[in-house]
């Protein structure tokens, strides 16, 4: 049977109606494809396709013993979402379920130690996002979202974190530094580190369902997070826990503005304990801005007498004197342009040694004058003084060090030499101190302080090394034998460090009484203390600076609240280190050997 | 010539039917096998999530373990630690404690209440078999 021409014309009605639908099909999708194509794939892209980001660890910082003294460990961040909660508490509501903010709020109180009040108010904010609380562990994270989960509870947001952990509290804080809110190092190791503790954060494509979950199965790129470098540093917390409980004892009994104390290998110029006063604690969220100092690098002082070791190494140095010859000290006052120069313990006729042992001004004056301006600019030059005892280059230096003060030879003024010679018209840091004299020590090389030993991978597999670095030679090695000579004999009874003496072994030492310059003019009462020594005197293994800023009490002299420390110090160090006695050890009331029974033997 | 492609017979065969059928179980296999391996794929998928996460988790709990670790070696814990020792303030160990029920502590209580000696410490040879009323300490012997 054939069509007729009713039929055929219905077929073309129908057929032009399916064709024209056809058409405009091809024409919206041919818009849609090649005109939209662009605005369409960025919605779809924004709906489905995320960049997951894969946050590196931070490296760990760790002592030269390998023991932890800085690592990251995860914590969330715990938040509502206040309207929602609402919402969801409405439907529950029709559905004749009340209890899912009291279930939501004693959860939470549970979890995160809070008042109900004060979560309740929380929930009651305009917000879709308030946090409750910051810091969180990962175990009571996890039991909440249990809790929550097991009560279909839904509108809690948790955030993972990392946060920065310093076991040891306040510990060796001015040397690790602290890291900011972003996990960024701003002080110390941290910050002087960065580039290798950051490590380098990796990054996912994924795909997501129209629930927000990854469709593995579409997982793109994937490159994975290289995790910080651990820093392994020179310094041993062993050492710094005695360095800063003999301090903290100290401190308590001198109560000092501030107090610092160095401990330095002289023969690589290695750190091995570094401690402040007033310090703080890393891991407390609040610090206060005077304690953040690093004094040992940051502050400038005036060092008194313990710089006279530069004026006679010098002097020795350039063979204008030797240890044997002798100098009149005016009985303690001499007048010198128009300004008299005054001993505290005045003498007269005064070898070198002598000099050195009662700290004679008029005898070290002397001496400067001898050895005469431009020479003693050199010298200052040459111990390191006006420059960074860490490095002026760009990304090697500590945040925060200076360069101290040593003004060009053309400003000196007539007085000036001889100011210098007994350590006044100079400003030098602790750090800078304790490297002039470990220089000494060490037979005449400046070492560059040393705090980072090793870069390492998490498997121990070295990255980076670095080795003790001589910056150059400062005296040679007659005139750093024949200084440590005469030091040795400045702590003996006759000497002004008396009471820096440990039994069993030589200390070479000076010590310094400085009055602080306020307000243009000298204080009569207020001083810095300090203490400069080494032992043991033929290899010396250790090099120790403490010095007080503005002691209180009757005692201010340097060898008499800066030695005891210096002592107390040494000694413990020495029995830490195993150091070998280089003198009998005088016997104690009981017979025993004092040294013996420091190590725990008998 | 549309009228000259029509078959005329309209014969159904059994060899026309079961190719047909053939393909259309083909088809159904073909189209069971994706859905099954795509569902395989999903599953690998949430497996794979899941492992990560517990490798997470597994990464925190050693973080924060090793965190438990240097907290236990900083010096001054160690050293509160050696001051308590010194003391002699130690935890008793478990061979110290001798353990009674709780009904048996308060049976005895009630029953020696009346001839207990006041101030005394009861011990083992003073109850009745079973009815020590106090954990008793036992004092370790000094080392030679």
């Amino acid at each position: 049977m054939f069509p007729t021409s009713a039929h055929r014309i219905r077929i073309l009605v129908v057929g032009s109606f399916l064709l024209a639908g056809l058409v405009a099909l091809a024409g919206r999708l041919y818009v849609l494809h090649v005109f939209r194509h662009d605005e369409y794939a960025t919605v779809a892209s924004r709906m489905h396709d995320r960049k997951v980001t894969l946050p590196a660890t931070r490296g760990v910082i760790l002592d030269a013993k390998s023991n932890v003294l800085a690592h990251s460990i995860s914590v969330r961040t715990i938040a509502v979402d206040p309207q929602f909660i609402r919402e969801e508490a409405e439907k529950k509501l029709k559905a004749k379920q009340k209890t899912l903010i009291s279930d939501l709020v004693q959860i939470l109180s549970e979890g995160l130690l809070l008042p109900k009040s004060e979560i309740m108010d929380r929930l009651k904010q305009p917000s879709r996002y308030v946090v409750l609380k910051k810091k969180v562990s990962d175990e009571t994270a996890r039991k909440m979202q249990d809790a929550l989960a097991q009560k279909r509870i839904r509108g809690v947001i948790f955030e993972d974190e990392q946060m920065r952990f310093y076991p040891n509290g306040s510990l060796m804080s001015h040397v690790l530094g602290y890291v900011n809110a972003g996990h960024t190092g701003v002080d110390g190791v941290e910050y002087m580190m960065q580039a290798d503790l950051r490590g380098q954060d990796g990054w996912r494509k994924i795909e997501c369902d129209s629930r927000g979950r990854e469709i593995v199965v579409f997982r793109n790129e994937d490159f994975p997070a290289r995790n910080g470098y651990n820093v392994l540093l020179s310094l041993d917390q062993a050492i710094q826990n005695i360095v800063e409980q003999e301090l903290d004892k100290a401190v308590q009994k001198i109560r000092p503005d501030s107090a610092v104390i160095i401990v330095m290998r002289p023969s690589t110029g290695e750190i091995l304990a570094l401690a402040n006063r007033p310090t703080y604690d890393p891991n407390a969220a609040s610090k206060k801005v005077d304690t953040l100092r690093n004094r040992a690098i940051s502050d400038l002082v005036e060092p008194g007498s313990t710089f006279k070791i530069v004026t006679i190494a010098s002097a020795l140095d350039q063979r204008i004197i030797d240890l044997q010859d002798t100098f009149w000290c005016e009985n303690g006052r001499f007048l010198y342009e128009g300004r008299y120069i005054t001993d505290h313990h005045p003498a007269g006729t005064l070898d070198v040694t002598g000099i050195l042992v009662h700290s004679s001004n008029v005898g070290s004056v002397k001496i400067a004058l001898m050895l005469g301006s431009q020479k003693m600019y050199q010298a200052m030059a040459r111990f390191g003084f006006g420059q960074r005892a860490w490095g002026d280059k760009e990304g090697e230096r500590w945040l925060g060090e200076i360069r101290g003060i040593v003004r060009p030879l053309r400003s000196w003024s007539k007085l000036s030499l001889s100011r210098l010679a007994m350590g006044y018209e100079v400003g030098v840091t602790p750090l800078q101190m304790v490297t002039a004299m470990s220089a000494l020590a060490n037979g005449g090389n400046l070492m560059r302080p040393m705090i980072v030993k090793r870069v390492q991978q998490q498997d121990g597999t070295v990255v980076r090394e670095f080795f003790p670095e001589v910056r150059r030679r400062v005296v040679d090695q007659k005139a750093a034998r024949d200084i440590t000579k005469a030091l040795t004999q400045v702590v003996s009874k006759e000497g002004t460090a008396a009471k820096a003496a440990i039994p069993g072994y030589h200390i070479a030492g000076k010590t310094g009484t400085a009055h602080i310059a306020v307000n243009g003019q000298y204080s009569k009462d207020q001083y810095i203390s300090s203490f400069c020594g080494y032992f043991p005197a033929e290899e010396p293994e250790v090099c120790i600076y403490v010095m007080f800023n503005r002691p209180r009490g009757k005692e201010y002299f340097g060898g008499a609240i800066a030695a005891p420390l210096f002592k107390s110090v040494g000694e413990r160090v020495a029995s830490y280190l195993h150091l070998r006695p280089t003198v009998p050890i005088p016997p104690t009331p009981e017979g025993r050997n004092q040294l013996v029974s420091m190590e725990g033997g008998t | 010539m549309a009228r000259n492609r029509r078959r005329v017979d309209g014969e159904v065969t059994f060899s026309w039917m079961a190719g047909k059928i053939v393909m259309f179980m083909v088809a159904v296999a073909c189209l069971l096998g994706i859905t099954f391996l795509k569902q395989r794929n999903l599953k690998m998928g949430d497996e794979i999530v899941q492992l990560d996460r517990e490798l997470r988790k597994i990464g925190d709990l050693n973080a924060s373990i090793d965190s438990q670790v240097a907290r236990c070696k900083a010096p001054r814990e160690l050293e509160a630690r050696m001051a308590r020792l010194k003391l002699t303030m130690v935890h008793p160990a478990e061979h110290q404690i001798r353990r009674v029920a709780e009904s048996v502590v308060q049976l005895t209580r009630r029953a020696r209440s009346a001839d207990r000696p006041s101030g005394t410490l009861a011990s083992k040879s003073q109850s009745q078999p079973g009815t020590l009323v106090q954990a008793q300490f036992i004092r370790p012997k000094p080392v030679q």
